[in-house]
């Protein structure tokens, strides 16, 4: 089963990868933060609001527009002047009022109070709206009114031409009367009139601004007239006055903003309250706006709140028209909204006043949530960017960590596997890398020093053993040897002498044993410690086969391949030794008088050299286990041990030369193939040069 | 009469060497460790010193001796017995020169031979060689009394053993076999490989003069064969 591979660093990065968190977790944090600071803000506004209007219950005189009982036609039909933010240019033109444009009374026939036919449906009809803005109360006047006629400059009587009257109650509280005339379009004369509104009561015209201008059908004056001049509590009456033909100029119709009925009456004009202003002066602040309204909608008293763009108390105003209602509805509110020109957040707040049960008007609050979201998008940003560069720091560093980690692992991997070579044996007995350092890899590190340093203490124990066995054996056989050299010399007789030599011959034997167990153990050692130069491996086989079969009289060997050229790199006399050890083996198999091929084949990078014998078959099952050191299956043969050392030998030197040797039964005759595998040397294109 | 010295840490090989040698005529000090040995050859040192190498629990202290003989005399010659194997390889990594080793068991008269040699080198290096037999083919020069050679008018410092089996080399023209090489090496038994080290380190002393030696040829599967004529 493959196992799927994580490196340390991969896992690190895997793990590292939840601090993305951190920010998303800094966002809700400052998202809950905002909505618990707006939360407190609507509390407050709430509680501000509500103390507003506790201080403003039961003062019906500030609202009520005749300060006694109740009258509804006075209430309803109070003239209303609406606060003006920005200053308004006497021109004629309505541009500069705005949105309170927009709400304007309209007097048509059920307002006339005189015409000339008797019908109501008169020629004549005006829309009129008044405004206040510092010291002046400002009126525009749009009248419908097809046929125009100017004041002749020759009569002395105002009610000659079409004109507006206006008529309030003056600060002395006596009634006043101004006719507002012009004898064509343009800046309107003003004159104070005796009660029966023809003649002036002095020929001066009165400081009052107004302008007259026309557009088809219709003439719109814009005037202005200080506050000052009216009384208290402020009354107003306006009403325009129609004549038609200019020759004989009789006033055709009277339309004014009270009806027939109550012609002498003049109605309430509204404006905002200084009192009212007054008591709640202390809660206007520049980011908050309170509006006092009454019950009619008509703001009575604005404060604070230059910060807001947008105007609560504007009838434009949907959100706060809605909690106005509510309000008036005797249900307190609060709510949050985005002006939608500036984009700013408002946090509103309706609660009503009450006199007793009656609902006299509300107080509105009109915050703005803005410093809060200014606090939070600064938080944001100084929380993102601290976040991410905490984040940073944190996962350079952790991988920083991880690569470090990784590499002291690898480092240490390398050198343990380093410490073993490919054929087992301990080259290091102790790692240099990570043995001073304090954590886990030191311990693993000093682990292995530890484990190699028993490992190679038991493996010098099993290295020492052949040495220290050879010493203690060939001593003793040494003593005999020489005990029997001395024998040899003293006594004679053809028994004793045979003895003797047998006794010789056993000595030999045992020394020969030894020797090639010595050899076996230090194979490695003595293959290490040879130098590796390229040769002619057919003409090593093709020679050696030669020599050998001039040296073993009887033996048939024969070489197949070619005669020279095939190059290999390792020690000659090493592989002149694996051939020895190869042709024993064959030999010892191979049924007498058959012959021993040597064949040698070249493929693409490596080298075949096949010895094939005819013989018995190895069993199958004893194949793999031929290279293990004292493993013979070789039939016993008279003089020589067999331990099964030759055959390990000769694996031994084919892997020493990068190769491998393999043992297989032959497939056309009875017998076995040996085959040395080896590579071909790496320069073998290389041009010899010429001789 | 000639003094050996024999450091030996077997008693009953010890007896069987010094008497060998007692009845070639030789006057034989037998030693048991190093320390014996050092403290004797303090006083007076051998003619020729036979050192095993492995000295009871001393691995190596054979070798001790021999550094310290060296030092009191470096053409004192050293024997040294070995159980043969990488043992010999080490003799030739601390260089000691042109000192012999055999191999255990021992032929009596191999060792004897051997003694005869040594000290006939040593006598004849002491005094200037006095035209012995001379053999000479090509750049090479033996001197077959006094075991020393020359390649191209330089001495070549050969052991004994190296100096027979170079010998015997010249002397087969078609080439020195394995058996014919081991019969010259004047050693018990003797395999291929170590006759093949022998000519390692015989082709190695002849590159010391001259880079481009290749006199020594190898015939696979039969033996050596010398080239130079």
């Amino acid at each position: 089963m493959k196992r799927r591979r994580f490196s340390i660093g991969g896992r690190l990065l895997l793990f590292s990868s939840v601090l993305l968190a951190i920010p998303w977790l800094g966002y809700r944090y400052i998202e809950e933060m905002k909505e618990f600071l707006l939360r407190g803000q609507e509390e407050a506004q709430t509680l501000a609001v509500r103390a507003a209007a506790t201080v403003l219950h039961d003062r019906p005189e500030w609202f009520d527009l005749t300060g006694s009982a109740d009258d509804p036609w006075l209430g309803q039909n109070a003239l209303y002047a609406f606060p003006i933010k920005s200053s308004i240019q006497i021109d004629g033109f309505a541009g500069d009022w705005g949105g309170v444009r927009g709400r304007s009374m309209r007097y048509g026939p059920e307002s006339t109070v005189y015409a000339r036919s008797g019908e109501l449906a008169a020629s004549v009809a005006f829309d009129l709206v008044m405004g206040e803005r510092g010291d002046f109360i400002y009126g525009f006047v749009s009248v419908r009114d097809a046929q125009r006629v100017y004041r002749h400059p020759r009569y002395r009587s105002l009610d000659t031409s079409d004109h507006l009257r206006l008529s309030f109650f003056g600060a002395d509280g006596e009634r006043r009367r101004i006719v507002l005339v012009t004898e064509g379009p343009g800046t309107v004369s003003a004159y104070e009139v005796e009660p029966n509104w023809r003649y002036p009561t002095s020929g001066r015209a009165l400081p009052l601004r107004g302008e007259w201008h026309e557009r088809g059908h219709s003439y719109d004056v814009e005037f202005r007239l200080p506050a000052a001049w009216l009384g208290s509590p402020k009354r107003f009456g306006l009403s325009a006055v129609d004549v038609d033909d200019a020759k004989a100029r009789p006033i055709e119709a009277v339309v004014a903003t009270v009806p027939r009925a109550w012609s002498e009456n003049l109605n309430r004009l509204i404006v905002s309250s200084p009192e009212l202003e007054r008591i709640i002066q202390g809660l206007g602040r520049s980011d908050a706006r309170i509006c006092v309204v009454d019950r009619y909608g008509r703001v009575r008293a604005v404060l604070g709140g230059q910060e807001i763009a947008g105007d609560l108390c504007a009838d434009t105003d949907r959100v706060g028209h809605d909690l106005l209602q509510e309000a008036l509805a005797g249900r307190e509110n609060v709510m949050r909204r985005r002006d939608l020109r500036s984009g700013d957040d408002l946090i509103v707040a309706a609660h009503p006043i009450y006199a007793g049960e009656r609902v006299l008007g509300a107080v509105l609050l009109q915050k703005n949530g803005e410093r809060i979201l200014d606090l939070q998008r600064d938080t944001l940003t100084h929380v993102a960017l601290a976040t991410f560069a905490v984040l940073l720091l944190v996962v350079a560093g952790l991988m920083s960590f991880g690569a470090w980690l990784a590499f002291r692992i690898r480092r240490l991997r390398r050198e343990a596997g380093a410490a073993i070579d490919d054929h087992g044996r301990i080259v290091k007995h102790a790692l240099q890398i990570d043995q001073a350092a304090g954590d886990d890899l030191g311990d693993l590190s000093r682990g292995i020093s530890g484990l190699l340093g028993r490992l190679q203490r038991y493996t010098g124990f099993l290295e020492t053993v052949p040495r220290t066995l050879r010493h203690e054996i060939l001593n003793p056989v040494n003593t005999i040897s020489m005990t029997l050299q001395k024998l040899s010399r003293q006594t004679s007789g053809k028994d004793s002498d045979a003895l003797v030599k047998n006794a010789q011959q056993a000595t030999r034997q045992l020394e020969l044993i030894v020797n090639s167990l010595t050899e076996a153990a230090h194979i490695e050692d003595a293959l290490k410690q040879e130098t590796r130069e390229e040769f002619d491996l057919a003409l090593l086989v093709r020679e050696y086969v030669t020599n050998s079969a001039k040296l073993n009289a009887g033996v048939n060997l024969v070489y197949e391949g070619p005669t020279a050229g095939v190059r290999t790199r390792g020690s000659d006399v090493r592989i002149a030794q694996l051939m020895d050890k190869l042709k024993d083996n064959a030999l010892d198999f191979a049924d007498a008088g058959s012959p021993i091929r040597f064949v040698l084949e070249q493929n693409c990078d490596w080298i075949d050299v096949r010895v094939r014998n005819e013989g018995p078959r190895v069993p199958e099952h004893v194949l793999e286990a031929l290279f293990v050191g004292m493993t013979s299956h070789r039939p016993n043969t008279e003089g020589r041990p067999h331990l099964g050392i030759g055959l390990f030998i000769a694996h031994r030197i084919a892997v020493h030369h990068g190769g491998r040797l393999q043992v297989a039964n032959r497939e056309d005759v009875s017998g076995v193939d040996v085959t040395l595998r080896v590579p071909l040397a790496q320069h073998r294109f290389r041009a010899r040069t010429p001789a | 009469m000639k003094t050996i010295a024999i450091v030996e840490d077997d008693p009953r090989q010890r007896a069987h060497y010094a008497q060998a040698l007692r009845e070639q005529g030789y006057r034989v000090r037998d030693f048991e460790d190093r320390e014996q040995a050092l403290h004797a050859f303090e006083r007076a040192l051998p003619d020729l010193a036979i050192l095993d190498i492995i000295l009871g629990a001393e691995i190596g202290g054979g070798f001790e001796i021999c550094r310290y003989l060296q030092q009191r005399d470096p053409y004192l010659p050293v024997i040294f017995l070995t159980s043969r194997g990488n043992e010999i390889d080490r003799i030739y990594g601390l260089q000691l020169g042109a000192w012999d080793y055999q191999t255990k068991p021992i032929t009596f008269d191999y060792l004897i031979a051997r003694i005869v040699s040594l000290f006939r080198i040593h006598d004849r290096s002491n005094r200037r060689p006095e035209g012995g037999e001379l053999r000479t083919l090509g750049k090479l020069q033996l001197d077959i009394a006094s075991m020393r050679a020359c390649w191209d008018g330089h001495t070549l410092a050969l052991t004994p053993t190296e100096f027979d089996l170079l010998h015997i080399l010249t002397e087969r023209a078609h080439g020195a076999s394995y058996d014919d090489l081991a019969e010259a090496s004047k050693q018990g038994v003797v395999e291929n490989n170590t006759i093949n080290t022998h000519i390692v380190h015989l082709r190695k002393k002849f590159k010391e003069i001259d880079p481009l030696f290749d006199g020594i040829r190898t015939k696979y599967g039969y033996g050596y064969h010398w080239v130079c004529r």
